[in-house]
């Protein structure tokens, strides 16, 4: 599925995601979502790609969607048409509106007011369109002064800009043919998602977590808040003095009622089963970059489905973390007789204290201590895994431990040691890379440097 | 040193095919507003490396080395709080 964006339309509590498809769902029972319609791809003219979408914003019965363009899907601004099917009342069957495409154009955030359509677009800065059915899109205004957009949110006659490195941009569109930059202010990391509330922005900044903004004053808006994220925060969405992040490694909330200090209140990991199904190693994270609010409901979409969450402020709970490599701890090799220990950090993100227990493995050629923890709220504990090895071959163990977080009353981690191929301990193989400025990168120049390989795609 | 690979020439998603290429590996690099080298990996470790992870899930992975040329951490899940540990730690050797 691949879940992007996720918005929630308050006046008839329909829920749109922009996945590998575009769906319209009924979240008028947040406990029984159903799909009024999905699997809708884009049809693209003189583009055999059929391209789901990655924002989306609405007008009426019209919602429009965007995909930025990458190497498996071409980048346009379309949208469709929520008309009812005819064989079947109780759902919709959308018509695709024309498609846009402008050439260099990529299409990132999109917003709706005042009749227009605003939409940021990468290096071009913001665009605003205007559509008629006669005409289509068409762009009317748009201001290039910005650096690396990806999301907007318009209030009034001002827009707010989430600018990547360069933080927010707050602009004046009162007139959509000339918008014009009022100020600026950088967020650290990539500011991405944002939502607004009263005079305070709050933007999903990459690494640099959850960032409150002050934009009572627009020429001058001023970053007053600043709350870190273990993963990437991707977007946010603010309902009921509530703030909701997607990033990546899991969905978290946080009060505001005192803006500048956001509270956490708790946070949801979601996990994929991955490969065989009667694989034993855990399922793994599923990365988490859509989130939309209602109240005390928070909608997920993350690479896999969206789900539906009921926020229960008022109780303190524990909240345990491990590192994501618990899903493959590696030893690296080991010779036989000899032992390698590797610390795994348990941490306490939740409210409340957190008790670990019943730690232990399955193969007594791995051993943990201790066996159990009492964490406080906000604390950590380190755990000891030990791997000694009976011999050269290959050796795997489950590490369990058992907690008192509802959410992970078991967790389970994958252990081996000397493994065969590539992995802990091992040189790093003649690696050769071909860089976008011309040049060339071996692995022969990362010696005597620590080195990060960061493997990536496109899409 | 940090440095961001593309492994290139893989399957595109759903069976249809494509590829990351330079063209392609450029513009999202200069979209992302990347600060550090970017480049389209020309050996083939890439592969190598999933082998041992459970299921089809391979982007990021995280490869940390250190400075005796020796992998010291892999990962598929972006944890940058360990990655910055494992960093600090091997940076004070």
């Amino acid at each position: 599925m691949h879940t992007d964006e996720v918005r929630y339309r308050a006046s008839d509590s329909r829920l749109f995601q922009c996945s590998y498809t575009f769906g319209v769902m009924d979240a008028r029972d947040p406990e029984k979502i159903v799909y009024l319609a999905q699997d809708l791809k884009h049809v693209i003219p003189g583009d055999a790609r059929t391209p789901g979408c990655i924002h989306l914003a609405w007008n009426g019965d019209e919602v429009y969607t965007v995909h930025r363009g990458n190497v498996d899907n071409p980048a346009f601004l379309s949208g469709w048409e929520l008309k009812p099917d005819p064989a079947d009342p109780a759902k919709l069957k959308p018509v695709q509106l024309p498609v846009l495409q402008e050439p260099g154009v990529s299409y990132e955030g999109i917003d709706t007011a005042n009749g227009y359509i605003y939409v940021a677009e990468r290096q071009n800065g913001l665009a605003i369109y205007q559509r008629n059915a006669r005409t289509g899109f068409q762009k009317i205004g748009s201001l290039s002064d910005l650096s690396n957009s990806w999301g907007v949110r318009v209030r009034g006659t001002t827009a707010f800009v989430s600018d990547g490195l360069a933080g927010i941009a707050v602009v004046n569109v009162a007139d959509p043919k000339r918008p014009a930059l009022l100020g600026k202010v950088k967020t650290g990391g990539q500011a991405r998602g944002l939502a607004l509330q009263g005079d305070i922005a709050y933007v999903a900044a990459g690494s640099a977590g959850l960032v409150v903004v002050d934009i009572s004053v627009p020429a001058t808006p001023r970053v007053i808040g600043q709350v870190p994220t273990p993963g990437t925060a991707v977007r946010v969405d603010y309902s009921a003095g509530r703030v909701y992040v997607a990033a990546w490694n899991d969905a978290r909330v946080y009060d505001v009622s005192t803006p500048a200090t956001p509270r956490f209140i708790g946070a949801a990991r979601m996990t994929q089963v991955l490969g065989e199904a009667n694989d034993p190693r855990p399922p793994t994270t599923s990365r988490t970059l859509g989130i939309a609010a209602s109240g005390d409901v928070m909608f997920v979409g993350n690479w896999h489905n969206v789900y539906s969450y009921r926020v229960h402020p008022d109780r303190a709970a524990p909240g345990l973390v491990l590192p994501e490599e618990i899903n493959l701890v590696d030893f690296g090799p080991v010779e036989s007789g000899k032992s390698a220990s590797v610390p795994i950090e348990v941490t306490n993100q939740g409210t409340a204290p957190l008790a670990v227990f019943n730690v232990a493995t399955d193969n007594p050629q791995f051993t943990v201590e201790p066996r159990q923890a009492r964490i406080p709220a906000g604390g950590k504990a380190t755990l000891s895994v030990t791997y000694t090895a009976a011999g050269s071959a290959k050796a795997t163990g489950f590490l369990t431990m058992q907690s008192d977080d509802p959410d992970n009353a078991t967790r389970v981690g994958y252990l081996v040691g000397n493994q065969p191929g590539l992995g802990v301990g091992k040189p790093l193989p003649e690696t050769n890379v071909a860089l976008v400025d011309g040049g060339q990168w071996s692995s022969k120049e990362a010696k005597g440097q620590v080195t990060l390989l960061a493997y990536f795609a496109t899409f | 040193m940090v440095i961001g690979v593309d492994p290139g020439g893989r399957g595109g998603v759903r069976g249809e095919p494509s590829t990351d290429d330079m063209g392609g590996v450029q513009r999202f690099a200069e979209h992302l507003g990347v600060t550090y080298p970017v480049g389209v990996e020309e050996t083939a470790n890439y592969v190598e490396y999933q082998r041992n992870f459970r299921g089809n899930n391979p982007f990021p992975t995280d490869i940390i080395v250190d400075r005796d040329g020796r992998i010291a951490y892999i990962a598929r899940e972006y944890d940058p709080g360990a990655m910055t540990a494992v960093i600090d730690r091997l940076l004070k050797r």
